[in-house]
């Protein structure tokens, strides 16, 4: 699982009249290792919280309850936050465990806030401040000719500028003062890292990666995965990003178009991603992350920030295999082009859907039209055809129509649809593409029916059958051929497996009596080799039932017998080839050395 | 995207089917020497080595070639349907300058004269001498049936055959070449002399002085002296069979299994050894325009390469090789499957060939080095000797900055001592380095590194190799401590099998190996992720480009994706009855080499690993033998030994255009208020098209630069 676990941090304070995301400021995280968390509280505090090992109040500097927080960075254990109180901007300067404070107005509303060297600061009418951090005194101004600012970022040495003009998003880079702009969109969500930026937009629910200078590396479209909004988005790494919608939080890999992990929210309550922890994701070592979500109970108007575990997966196609995003329509089943001929059209297979309306109307009908097909030859009515590798090449997704035509499966038990029919059934079960979601379960229901035929054809040639599947008919039939073919199988298959598997069945309490007598009595290579394994684990013999210890020994003094007299024969015959070979060879050769 | 093929190379070193001479000719100074591939005529110079000019054409049915007597510019080539006149010399647009039908199968031809009018031999059984006058007269000179061998004079003069009746029939045809319509065919000299030697004559070879000389399969040779009493000599040395023989001067030179070329003297029986050529000389011959060179056809593994020597201190004065894949020429060529590999780093080819591994230098169109991998009796094998096997190179991968290479040769139990082990083979698996600039040096040796199993599949990985054995058992093999050993290990234990291959994703985090007709995903820690039963047939090999398994089965070629799980589009029948089939991949595409047993042709194609629709299909003349991804494009090798490109200039193109479009940022920097030295600091200084317009509005072309200067700047 890759959200690991989560818990809350703190219950905020209840306050009225502020949207979700004004609520709370959680400054954003540099590593893993950090235990300090800086919190900042509209209206109420700004904290600090240690997280290990349970989160607890470490510092606060309250604010006066008109204030709301519009953004904050922390250098060390410096603050410095974005405040807007009704109509008056400013910015504040704090240090941690001090109760000193500095801060200077401003004109308009302090969008964001990057404090490193300097202090940069977005106001929301676009104008981008550099600000020294002791004296808060603004060195440079680089005015910015459009309105309402909405997020800024220090990338590099390069700003970049998001600004909002009636509800269009428009990006700036600024670098040394060089403003350069970009094409702008509508409703939008964004985050950054490592020098890319993932916009994703709300209304097609597509997601991109944009490289700094605006070329888009790709887009993703996650319609299919995402349900309505509202949406929020946190980019922990590269190319992996946790996206909400109103009832889950996914973890997607963008570069692979596959879902990671989701993570149910709680029904009735409003959730939003606030930040993550940024981790390079390129090694087991930097997977491990953090994020911080808002929980909002609207009934009880109870307001948690919370903290999840999780783990974003190495950025490799090993981490992304079967996480794909499916599309929910099914496939259709093809007609194989031969790649001799020059038409490459893709065709439906029509003869597996008149197949398939068949299946209902008449049973023994399909039985042969359906081997006709895959046989790709003319048969007789009631007779058992076995897959070769001279039949038809087909798209595996008939033999899976066919076989889900057959079996029904409802909580991993599969059951018989109607009358077992048998010809076709018996062709399906020895073909190589038989569907393994159809194996689990597929030997006891092939028990239970009685027909031994199916059952040893299953046993022999169907592929993907699971060992303890072998294992359970193994002990529960009494038939020799059966045990036979079974055993023949079991060589598929490892023996340490294999004898896993039974430990498990003893350890349920089977009894495997039964089993070495057919064993004993079978008296072939396969048999011996798995008594000789049963012996060997642990307190078996013990459980023996006498009758079959003393078979064991009659059989194991034969063959003492037996192999005591070979190897008399084969000393004689030693001997005899010694004395008679005085041959010499006929001559040597040394290489020469090139 | 436009996708095109262009053959590289001339093809392979022809062998005249019946003539005794090799397929090279001498230009009438004796500079030049035009050597005869199946697809080019190569022009050497002789004393740089150098090819000098080369013309295309194919020239695969030829039988022999002559210089045009009447324009030594140019070279006669004798096909079994035409007869075509080609310039050497010059850069014609068409260098075939004239041709005419043939209306009799030549076999060798006697003498092309001045006028047109031609002295040849037809049949190889039953033989016809005939001349055709210039005006196409036939006229039958000699006939006869039952020939075993027959082989004319350096000065074409002398014509002798031996027959099944253990008879040497000598034809003197000086007359005919003088004045051959005046000469009566009722005059003509001929003599039949016998000899005494038992053994089978497989060569023959006759001097100016009609001094015959034969070849045994037993090795010794036998001369026929052209005196009243036809006094005879045996000359003994070979062991092998004499394969070839030639008169020079009053020299007989002979060659064999032995890889000695063998210089007799004939008057004192004295002789002079050139021992450990590269292959078994199957032809020897000495061009009238060139008397002093002696120009060898060496057989190595059924292909060949032509060395001329030095007559004088017999030095080697050139070789001409074609690339030597390792076709199966006795048995079923249809179906040979060759390795070839191309040097990530130097983009060389390297062709291993039983024993040998060969570099081939695509650009120059030359053989760079040609080495054993390991080391073996540099002399030829005659007799019990062939029992003992060489080892043959079954493998060659190299690491994918190409400082390495590693492969996997087969070393046959020698069966000399009839002993239980006599079928057992041993594996031996080899780490090289680059030497120098000619060959590679061995670092680690590793006997049987799978035990008795056999590898089948040998992949570059991280930074060692990976290798599957016939058990789908998987070994990681890197360097340690100088010396390369096995890191990790996955021993799927599958029954063995013909059918596995490796394929490994561009990130190095999922192997894939194949087994018969499953295929198992690990993980770099080498361990079992899942198995998937995807087709039905046994897999022939499995590729990944990006996030798609491409499986060729025996029946199928499917594209699987790993990360949805799903089938692509990209799936279709492959026929049974069809010839092999090459699958191989780069980055983006797929390549598929489609043997037709039909047509004996082959359809190549590209695809997209999620589209069935082919980016690009033709339909190549011959069998292809192997395909391989080279460059941005892809590489076959076919059964005429060329080496086919499939290349695009289309996909270049594209992506200098997307670095532009990419990195179009404006430069508003001049109108901004920031000093100028801050500007250049600016990285990100790039331009997009519209950059550049407005410099283009003034004619003053002097002021041009300046101003490009300023945008630039």
């Amino acid at each position: 699982m890759s959200f690991v676990d989560f818990y809350p941090i703190l219950t905020l304070p209840r306050v009225s009249d502020l949207p979700l995301h004004s609520r709370v400021i959680v400054s954003p995280l540099s590593s893993i290792t950090e235990t300090n968390i800086n919190i900042a509280i509209s209206k109420s505090n700004i904290s600090s919280y240690i997280l290990y090992p349970s989160p607890r109040l470490v510092w606060s500097y309250p604010i006066s309850p008109s204030s709301v927080v519009e953004c904050m960075d922390v250098k060390d254990d410096s603050y410095m936050i974005g405040i807007t109180d009704r109509k008056t901007f400013k910015l504040l300067s704090l240090n941690k465990g001090s109760e000193e404070s500095n801060s200077i107005k401003l004109k308009h509303r302090i969008a964001n806030i990057k404090f490193e060297e300097f202090v940069w600061v977005v106001l929301g009418n676009g104008d981008v401040l550099k600000i020294d951090p002791a004296s808060l005194e603004v060195i440079e101004t680089i005015s910015n000719d459009e309105q309402g600012t909405h997020v800024f970022s220090n990338l590099d040495k390069h700003i970049l500028v998001v600004t909002k003009v009636s509800d269009q998003l428009s990006y700036k880079l600024i670098h040394n003062g060089v403003v350069t702009h970009y094409e702008a969109y509508t409703d939008s969500l964004f985050e950054f890292n490592d020098k890319h930026i993932y916009r994703f937009n709300k209304s097609t629910k597509t997601i991109e990666k944009v490289d700094l200078t605006f070329k888009v590396q790709y887009s993703v479209d996650l319609s299919h995965l995402l349900a309505e909004g509202p949406f929020s988005l946190s980019v922990p790494s590269e190319d992996r990003v946790v996206i909400s919608d109103n009832i889950k939080m996914h973890l997607v890999n963008l570069k692979y178009e596959s879902k990671l992990a989701e993570f149910q929210f709680d029904d009735n309550c409003d959730h939003e991603i606030l930040t993550s922890i940024k981790v390079k994701g390129n090694s087991l070592n930097t997977t491990d992350t953090r994020l911080f979500y808002l929980k909002l109970n609207s009934k009880k108007n109870k307001l948690n920030l919370n903290l999840l575990n999780l783990n974003i997966e190495v950025n490799t196609l090993l981490a992304n295999l079967n996480k794909g995003f499916k599309p929910n329509e099914n496939r259709e089943i093809l007609q194989l082009t031969n790649l001799i001929d020059e038409v490459y059209e893709i065709k439906k297979d029509t003869a597996v859907h008149k197949l398939v309306t068949l299946y209902g109307k008449d049973l023994s009908k399909f039985e042969i039209q359906a081997i006709r097909y895959l046989k790709d030859q003319e048969v007789k009515p009631s007779h058992y055809y076995s897959f070769d590798s001279e039949d038809k090449p087909v798209d595996p997704q008939a033999i899976e129509k066919f076989v889900s035509l057959i079996f029904s499966k409802e909580n991993d038990t599969l059951t018989i649809k109607g009358k077992v029919p048998k010809f076709i059934l018996y062709y399906l079960l020895s073909h190589k593409l038989y569907p393994s979601q159809y194996t689990k379960g597929l030997l006891r229901l092939l028990l239970s029916t009685g027909n031994l035929r199916l059952l040893k054809q299953s046993i022999t040639f169907t592929p993907g059958i699971d060992v303890s599947d072998l294992v359970e008919v193994l002990i529960y039939s009494d038939n020799s051929t059966v045990t036979n073919d079974i055993l023949v199988r079991l060589n598929d298959y490892k023996v340490e497996e294999v004898i896993e598997m039974f430990k498990t069945k003893l350890s349920e309490g089977e009894n495997v009596n039964g089993l070495i007598k057919n064993l004993i009595e079978l008296n072939n290579f396969n048999s011996f080799k798995l008594l000789k394994n049963l012996i060997d684990l642990n307190g078996l013999v013990s459980s023996m039932r006498t009758e079959v210890i003393r078979k064991l020994t009659e059989l194991v003094n034969y063959k003492i017998r037996l192999v005591e007299l070979n190897s008399l024969n084969l000393n004689l015959v030693n001997n005899r080839i010694k004395l008679a070979d005085t041959r010499v060879p006929k001559y040597s050769f040394e290489p020469l050395e090139s | 995207m436009e996708w095109s093929i262009s053959m590289t190379n001339g093809g392979k070193v022809l062998d005249f089917p019946v003539s005794t001479g090799v397929a090279g000719i001498y230009s009438e100074d004796g500079r030049y020497f035009l050597a005869i591939l199946s697809h080019q005529i190569r022009v050497y110079f002789i004393s740089t080595r150098q090819c000098t000019r080369t013309v295309d054409l194919d020239l695969s049915d030829c039988v022999d070639a002559k210089l045009d007597p009447s324009n030594s510019s140019n070279l006669i080539v004798y096909k079994t349907n035409e007869i075509l006149k080609v310039n050497w010399k010059e850069r014609l647009v068409n260098p075939v300058v004239s041709f005419g039908p043939v209306t009799e199968a030549i076999s060798v031809v006697i003498n092309q004269f001045e006028d047109g009018g031609l002295l040849f031999v037809s049949g190889e059984k039953n033989i016809n001498v005939t001349y055709r006058s210039p005006e196409g007269v036939i006229s039958r000179i000699y006939e006869t049936s039952g020939v075993i061998k027959y082989a004319k004079s350096l000065n074409n003069e002398y014509l002798a055959i031996l027959n099944e009746n253990k008879e040497v029939i000598s034809i003197s045809l000086a007359r005919f070449l003088v004045d051959p319509p005046a000469s009566d065919v009722n005059d003509l000299e001929v003599a039949i002399k016998t000899f005494n030697y038992k053994s089978p004559i497989i060569s023959i070879a006759v001097n100016n002085d009609n001094i015959i000389a034969l070849g045994s399969v037993a090795g010794p040779i036998q001369i026929i002296f052209n005196d009243d009493n036809d006094n005879e000599k045996i000359l003994r040395w070979h062991i092998g069979p004499a394969k070839t023989l030639h008169f020079h001067e009053n020299f007989l030179l002979s060659g064999g299994d032995e890889k000695v070329l063998v210089i007799w003297q004939i008057d004192n029986d004295k002789t002079q050894f050139l021992p450990r050529l590269n292959g078994v000389i199957d032809k020897i011959s000495v061009d009238v325009n060139k008397p002093d060179n002696y120009n060898l056809a060496l057989n190595i593994n059924g292909q060949y390469e032509l060395l001329v020597l030095s007559a004088v201190d017999l030095v080697s004065r050139l070789s001409v090789n074609s690339i030597r894949p390792n076709l199966k020429r006795k048995l079923n060529i249809k179906n040979s499957t060759s390795i070839v590999e191309a040097n990530p780093k130097t983009n060389h080819l390297y062709l291993p060939s039983g024993s040998f591994i060969q570099a081939f230098d695509l650009v120059k169109n030359e053989q760079l080095f040609h080495q054993t991998v390991s080391s073996v009796v540099p002399t030829g094998k005659v007799k019990s000797e062939l029992k003992l096997m060489d080892p043959a190179v079954s493998q060659l991968k190299f690491s994918s900055d190409g400082e390495w290479m590693c492969t996997l040769d087969i070393v046959n139990n020698n069966e000399i001592e009839n002993l239980l082990s006599q079928d057992d083979k041993n594996y031996a698996l080899k780490f090289w380095k680059p030497a120098s600039a000619s060959g590679w040096e061995l670092v680690t040796k590793i006997i049987d590194p799978h035990l008795k199993v056999q590898v089948l599949s040998v992949m570059p990985y991280q930074n060692g190799f990976i290798t599957a054995d016939a058990s789908a058992n998987l070994r990681f093999w890197k360097l340690r401590n100088k010396s390369w050993a096995v890191v990790k290990t996955l021993d799927l234990m599958k029954p063995e099998s013909k059918s596995v291959d490796l394929a490994i994703s561009e990130d190095n985090s999922v192997i894939v190996v194949s087994h018969d007709n499953v295929v198992y995903m690990v993980n770099s820690n080498f361990k079992l992720v899942q198995p998937l039963s995807l087709v039905e047939s046994h897999i022939r090999s499995i590729e990944l480009v990006g996030t798609d398994l491409i499986i060729l089965s025996k029946t199928k070629l499917v594209s699987f994706n790993l990360v949805t799980f799903e089938f692509n589009s990209l799936m279709a029948q492959v026929a049974v009855a069809q010839g092999k089939t090459y699958l191989c991949t780069n980055n983006q595409l797929v390549a598929l080499a489609l043997n037709i047993q039909d047509s004996e042709r082959c359809k190549v194609m590209l695809f997209k690993p999620n589209d069935l629709h082919p980016v690009f299909a033709t339909i190549h003349s011959t069998y292809v033998n192997s395909i391989i991804p080279y460059n941005d494009g892809f590489l076959f090798v076919d059964n005429e030994l060329r080496s086919g490109i499939i290349s695009t200039n289309q996909l270049r193109l594209k992506s200098d255009e997307s670095e532009i479009n990419g990195t179009s940022i404006t430069a508003a920097a001049a109108n901004s208020s920031v000093p100028a030295d801050e500007i250049e600091n600016f990285s990100f200084k790039t331009f997009d098209l519209n950059s550049f317009n407005n410099i283009f509005e003034t004619d003053n072309l002097d002021t041009l630069f300046d101003k490009i200067i300023k945008i630039v700047k």
